[in-house]
């Protein structure tokens, strides 16, 4: 138990280490604090979305998954990569509008492109609502971590309340530095979840750590282990689709997933950062699942898939190797709800208090948003005191994640097409959530009449033929297509071919002849 | 290589990796094909098809995405201060 608890120490106090080290000593403007001044490189953009993608419960969750149902977890690698890309296609002109217009979140950009305060409003309150049950459920996460630790010496209330300590105070950095409070630890914490663990599974797969597992061990599960859900069983053939749809439309309709583009420094820092993070979380998830389906031979891990992981560690490595699988679940966990209460607090200060007619002050701003993340990790953490053995809250999770996907229709129609008003995105997120939180409460997993479709993939029909009509119904001034022309036009990329060949020289000619143009 | 790739216009370019990201697309959520994949024990490097199928699919994704990054490099279009269209710079 000393080990263990010993080990999430350690990691705790080089967390808090970097923090103190890292932390500016003036004030920092409400640019800096929001989105880090638009200043990150690739490395920085990638450990950062890969931290707010993961939760702690994908070593949880998805690995029991793979471990329950075999290669039905890899439905997670194919819509975090193919809605990962999505960043890269959406990145010029999101970023581009980002830095001309000043935007710090995603239902910034989406006020600004309908020109209207309702869709940013409404985008918002989506966001946030929907982001909710996952901090709830990842501080319960860490109640789960310390029960593991603490060798079940602790009590259930006892794990708990300490795994809600050292969060709170975790975030006391956050509130305090705002993006750069994350950006700083993103980098250690995801070494320690992602990066870490894909060594151990790859070194679990090599079979040089003896033991019941191994790549080998791929080909002898058992025929069930390698059928998706739909074949042969209670699903549809349309479970697998609106679970991989809804995944990847919804990548970028988290806002801690969109608020990377405007924390990194360029056109080029978000797209390098794109092509790192599929590399991190492809290879990562891939190597976890591979492990998890492989361990579907251990009948311990078969009893339980849920706690497979630390199955796993603890018949492996005992202790040292528990310690560390917990560690790492801690790192997730962390790096998770670190991102979700940092956007949730920029959205309530920029997106909801701050408006025309009561435009705030940057230092008006900042004080908002550290009010708005206390009020938001306070709330959570007493809802996930309150419902620690509720088993409905994964449901509200559930009913989160195919309602923030509504807002998925007004921003990518919205960033690739000239069409549609500010009336047709409110009416559109508002009937497509409701449809999907209505459907998603009576059919929490699939719609069997639908062929297993799932209550958020309906919802977007709705939202995508609401928008449309009410739209064209209430028309767009000849005045706001000439605005939305001028902002495609500013996201327009760049068509000239690089100098890339030009001798010194020759480059210090061009610039002569080329003056540079105005940043945007 | 890199004369022929800056010589390309941005449509072609677009069209040939959207075909890609498209046929990944495809893979993934069009029902025939993944319920094809399920349950195929043929092995490639020791591993089921039936799982192979979707460890392609995102290597083929991410190699995608790889070489658009790399062509857009070569190309000059994802820096920021680049000078607007004007002549061709490298003398063509």
């Amino acid at each position: 138990m000393l080990i263990m608890l010993g080990m999430l120490g350690v990691f705790y106090a080089i967390v808090i280490f970097i923090l103190y080290t890292t932390q500016q000593k003036s004030s920092p403007t409400f640019d800096e604090y929001s989105v880090g001044g638009r200043s990150y490189g690739p490395w920085y953009v990638a450990m950062s979305y890969v931290n707010s993608w993961w939760p702690g419960s994908v070593f949880i969750a998805f690995f029991g998954l793979a471990s329950g149902a075999g290669v039905f977890g890899l439905y997670g690698l194919a819509y975090s990569s193919l809605g990962v890309a999505m960043m890269y296609f959406m990145a010029t002109r999101a970023w581009r509008w980002g830095a001309k217009y000043n935007l710090r979140s995603q239902p910034d950009l989406l006020g600004l492109r309908f020109n209207s305060r309702g869709t940013k409003v409404v985008a918002s309150v989506i966001g946030i609502v929907s982001l909710f049950p996952w901090v709830v459920l990842g501080m319960q996460a860490l109640g789960e971590v310390f029960q593991i630790a603490s060798a079940g010496a602790w009590s259930v209330t006892t794990c708990l309340f300490v795994g809600l300590a050292v969060i709170v105070i975790r975030q006391y950095w956050t509130v305090k530095m705002g993006m750069r409070g994350l950006i700083m630890t993103d980098m250690f914490q995801g070494i320690v979840a992602y990066v870490f663990s894909a060594a151990l599974c790859l070194i679990l797969l090599s079979g040089i750590a003896g033991g019941p597992i191994s790549f080998g061990t791929l080909g002898d599960v058992a025929d069930q282990y390698l059928r998706v859900p739909g074949d042969g069983d209670s699903y549809g053939p349309f479970y697998l689709f609106a679970l991989i749809f809804t995944g990847v439309v919804g990548s970028l309709c988290w806002p801690t997933s969109f608020q990377r583009i405007y924390t990194a420094s360029s056109v080029r820092a978000v797209k390098s950062g794109t092509i790192r993070t599929v590399l991190i979380s492809g290879v990562f998830y891939s190597l976890l699942m591979l492990v998890g389906i492989a361990s579907t031979v251990m009948p311990a891990v078969a009893d339980s898939p849920q706690t497979g992981w630390f199955t796993i560690m603890e018949s492996y490595g005992g202790t040292w190797l528990l310690g560390l699988g917990a560690t790492m679940v801690f790192a997730a966990s962390m790096g998770h709800i670190d991102g979700s209460v940092q956007v949730c607090g920029l959205q309530i200060a920029n997106d909801l208090v701050n408006s025309e007619k009561r435009q705030l002050t940057d230092s008006q701003l900042t004080k908002v948003a550290k009010g708005s993340m206390l009020a938001f990790m306070a709330a959570a953490a007493i809802v996930a005191y309150a419902t620690f053995n509720m088993t409905r809250l994964q449901l509200l999770a559930q009913i989160s994640y195919q309602g923030v996907v509504q807002l998925a229709i007004p921003l990518f129609l919205g960033v690739f097409w000239r069409g549609g008003n500010g009336k047709g995105a409110v009416a559109g997120m508002v009937s497509g959530f409701v449809t999907a939180l209505v459907l998603t409460a009576i059919y929490p997993d699939d719609i069997a009449g639908l062929g297993s479709l799932t209550g958020g993939v309906v919802g977007m029909a709705v939202n995508l033929a609401v928008f449309l009509i009410v739209s064209k119904a209430t028309g767009t001034t000849a005045e706001e297509k000439a605005r939305v022309n001028e902002m495609f036009e500013v996201g327009k990329r760049p068509t000239r071919i690089a100098p890339v060949d030009l001798s010194f020289e020759d480059q210090i000619e061009e610039l002569a002849t080329n003056p540079a143009p105005e940043k945007i | 290589m890199k004369e022929y790739i800056r010589g390309l216009s941005r449509k072609s370019i677009m069209m040939f990796f959207g075909s890609i990201y498209a046929l990944a697309l495809l893979v993934a959520l069009f029902p025939p094909l993944y319920m094809w994949s399920s349950g195929i024990r043929f092995e490639i490097l020791g591993i089921p098809f039936a799982i192979m199928y979707w460890l392609i699919n995102g290597v083929v994704l991410g190699l995608t995405l790889w070489g658009l990054y790399i062509v857009e490099d070569i190309r000059g279009e994802l820096d920021e201060d680049l000078l607007p269209a004007t002549t061709p710079l490298t003398g063509e």
